[in-house]
């Protein structure tokens, strides 16, 4: 008897070990440091694991990335569908090593490399943040703005507050970008006040008149600004999401300010890189963030000006919209 | 036999006499766990003070200090990483938010090591110190400003052979130098991996620092490879080369491309799924390039044969490459 039970156990492995293998064959290993729990932090680690591997199936199996139960929250399933939808990825190496760290009732783990096979080549390469919530699972993932910026950024804090708020900061401009990657109109809509003040710069050709003078010294180029509603600018945006498959936005030098008198207010400026199937261009974004709900930050002012004019002057520094433009918003 | 049975018949009768075994085994179990968190102990303390500590046992060890950071070249990587080396250091003092200790951190000549990886088309670095070789003011709780010590690298570190030492020293140099030769850096670093312990194949973790990073970190300067996008055209090109050197600018270029993955045999986890490239340790020269199995026989693309058994291959290196 003991014989034959033997037998068939030796034959549950051999049928088991095949599938094993295969299951191994894309898979990525997260390695987590910096919790003390260690429990959370194993599960964490295999929640993760699961999710980037896969990742990294659906995309060589040119399929839909499907959810893993328990991993990942539904909210976080959305997200990343969306994401999906707009390119697919998969994780660009088979081990990642990186600190788990705990702001709020969440854990963040930053700078996992995912491989976009839609991207324009070149473009292919991007960081991302998984947020898992005080249990464990999975509840979101954005692009990151890159680790240099997150890390330089960081470094300037001068207080555990200051730290905590400039990670509040980074989550939320991360959170945003991304919104536009994964073509997230429910969440723009959200985090823009009803009556934000939206400002959008254009570069013209002004009239110099028969003078000389004026010929010569001015330039013949301005950036005019037209201001648009919450409507105006969400129902553009729609149109903009809906006729181009691809979009891709990147953020680059971001400057952040906190108000001298309204210490939840940050001005955040960040050069814009905007790609899309139809169009492309460059510019500063200005965007002026309440975060007295820490949890619901709400955009008050977003403005964008072009980056030089279209005889490639660069914009002056201080012609860049800054928290100092807008201080005398009244504020509810 | 009656002997013992006396024997255990004896200490069933006398209490007196079952306590000894009880406090020997009590003893010689304190030892043992004794024994046993000292070996662990030691191990990581080895392998931290390895000459060729991996990424993994210098972010997991506990014993360094590190700072990581992307740059589109190895020197801004490398300046970038080295800043927030520094910022972990003051981090982890009192004054964490004190930037004008970072400063004075950062102007003192910290003598640290790095590595560096391929990160998409870019290059992340790792740059890292033991913590031991950071000296605090404990009365102040400040960290001594000018007299920190970072001892020079070669002075503390735990050489097991000069020949380890010289594989570290042309290690660090292929590293950080500008023009340095693929052919060198791979068949040194291979060689430093060989110095480690081995570790049984599909094992994850300790000493697991994936070889596919290892090996990444190294041939990060590599001349422009030739355009092979394909599966067929990499079999091809593979089939025309004779040493390795000439192939790992092309692995490299076609991982940043998304198209494989790459590593050596600890991080094979599905051989059945994976191209299996042979050479040989000391020259680089090719010895085999393997198809993916068919009814468990592969086939060499290079010496046109079909192999049943991979301990053909038992004096070669392994790298294994997966398609997407």
């Amino acid at each position: 008897m003991d014989t034959i039970l033997l037998k068939l156990f030796r034959l549950a492995i051999l049928l088991l070990l095949p599938f094993n293998m295969v299951i191994a064959q894309y898979k990525t290993n997260l390695v987590l440091t910096g919790e003390s729990d260690k429990a959370l932090l194993e599960k964490m680690q295999a929640n993760a694991s699961a999710v980037l591997t896969e990742f990294n199936y659906a995309f060589a199996e040119n399929r839909k990335v499907q959810n893993q139960p328990g991993a990942m929250s539904a909210s976080a399933y959305e997200a990343i569908l969306m994401m999906w939808e707009m390119s697919p990825f998969r994780c660009y190496e088979t081990q990642v090593i990186e600190k788990l760290t705990q702001y709020n009732d969440n854990y963040e783990v930053r700078n996992i490399p995912l491989f976009f096979g839609e991207a324009p080549e070149g473009e292919n390469y991007e960081e991302v943040v998984l947020i898992f919530d005080k249990s464990g699972i999975i509840d979101n993932m954005y692009i990151s703005i890159g680790t240099n910026r997150v890390n330089g950024f960081l470094r300037e804090a001068n207080s555990v507050s200051d730290y905590r708020h400039r990670q509040y900061v980074i989550n939320f401009v991360e959170n945003f970008r991304t919104s536009y990657n994964r073509k997230d109109i429910d969440f723009i809509e959200k985090v823009f006040s009803d009556d934000a003040l939206i400002i959008v710069g254009r570069v013209v050709k002004q009239q110099k008149g028969n003078n000389d003078f004026l010929k010569k010294n001015l330039s013949d180029e301005q950036i005019v600004y037209s201001r648009k509603s919450k409507a105006q600018y969400i129902n553009g945006l729609k149109s903009v999401f809906s006729r181009n498959e691809y979009l891709n936005i990147k953020f680059e030098e971001i400057e952040v300010v906190q108000h001298g008198l309204y210490p939840e207010l940050y001005g955040v400026t960040v050069k814009q890189f905007w790609n899309t199937t139809t169009y492309s261009d460059v510019g500063y974004v200005f965007l002026m963030i309440d975060f007295k709900d820490e949890d619901k930050p709400i955009i008050h002012v977003r403005t964008w000006q072009p980056d030089k004019y279209s005889d490639g002057r660069a914009i002056e520094q201080s012609e860049i919209f800054s928290l100092g433009d807008f201080g005398d918003l009244n504020r509810e | 036999m009656d002997f013992l049975k006396l024997t255990k018949d004896k200490y069933l009768q006398n209490d007196q006499i079952m306590k000894v075994p009880g406090r020997k085994y009590d003893r010689l179990s304190r030892f043992l766990r004794v024994l046993i968190a000292l070996t662990v102990f030691f191990h990581a303390y080895v392998s931290a003070q390895n000459d060729d500590p991996t990424e993994l046992s210098i972010k997991t060890s506990g014993l360094y200090f590190y700072g990581q950071a992307i740059g589109d070249n190895e020197e801004i990587a490398v300046i970038e990483a080295r800043q927030e080396l520094v910022a972990n250091i003051v981090f982890s003092s009192q004054d964490k938010f004190d930037s004008q200790l970072q400063t004075d951190v950062l102007l003192q000549d910290v003598k640290y090591q790095y590595l560096v990886f391929p990160r998409g088309n870019r290059i992340r670095a790792l740059a890292y110190l033991l913590k031991e070789r950071v000296i605090w003011d404990a009365k102040k709780e400040k960290l001594k400003i000018g007299e920190a010590v970072f001892a020079e690298q070669e002075s503390q570190q735990n050489p097991s052979t000069d020949d380890q030492e010289d594989l570290q020293t042309e290690q660090v140099k292929s590293i950080s130098t500008e023009n340095i030769e693929f052919e060198e850096t791979i068949i040194n670093n291979d060689e430093a991996i060989t110095t480690k312990p081995d570790v049984d194949e599909g094992s994850d973790n300790d000493n697991n620092q994936d070889v596919e990073q290892v090996m990444d970190a190294k041939i990060v300067k590599s001349p422009t490879p030739e355009i092979i996008s394909s599966e067929s055209d990499l079999i091809h090109f593979v089939q025309g080369c004779e040493n390795v050197n000439e192939l790992a600018p092309i692995l490299t270029d076609m991982k940043v491309n998304g198209l494989i993955q790459f590593g050596d045999q600890r991080s094979m986890s599905n051989p059945n799924s994976y191209y299996l490239l042979y050479f040989d340790p000391n020259t680089g020269q090719l010895t085999g390039f393997l198809d993916k199995p068919k009814n468990e026989v592969r086939y060499d693309l290079i010496n046109k044969t079909q192999i049943q058994d991979l301990s053909h291959y038992k004096k070669s290196k392994l790298i294994w490459i997966l398609f997407f």
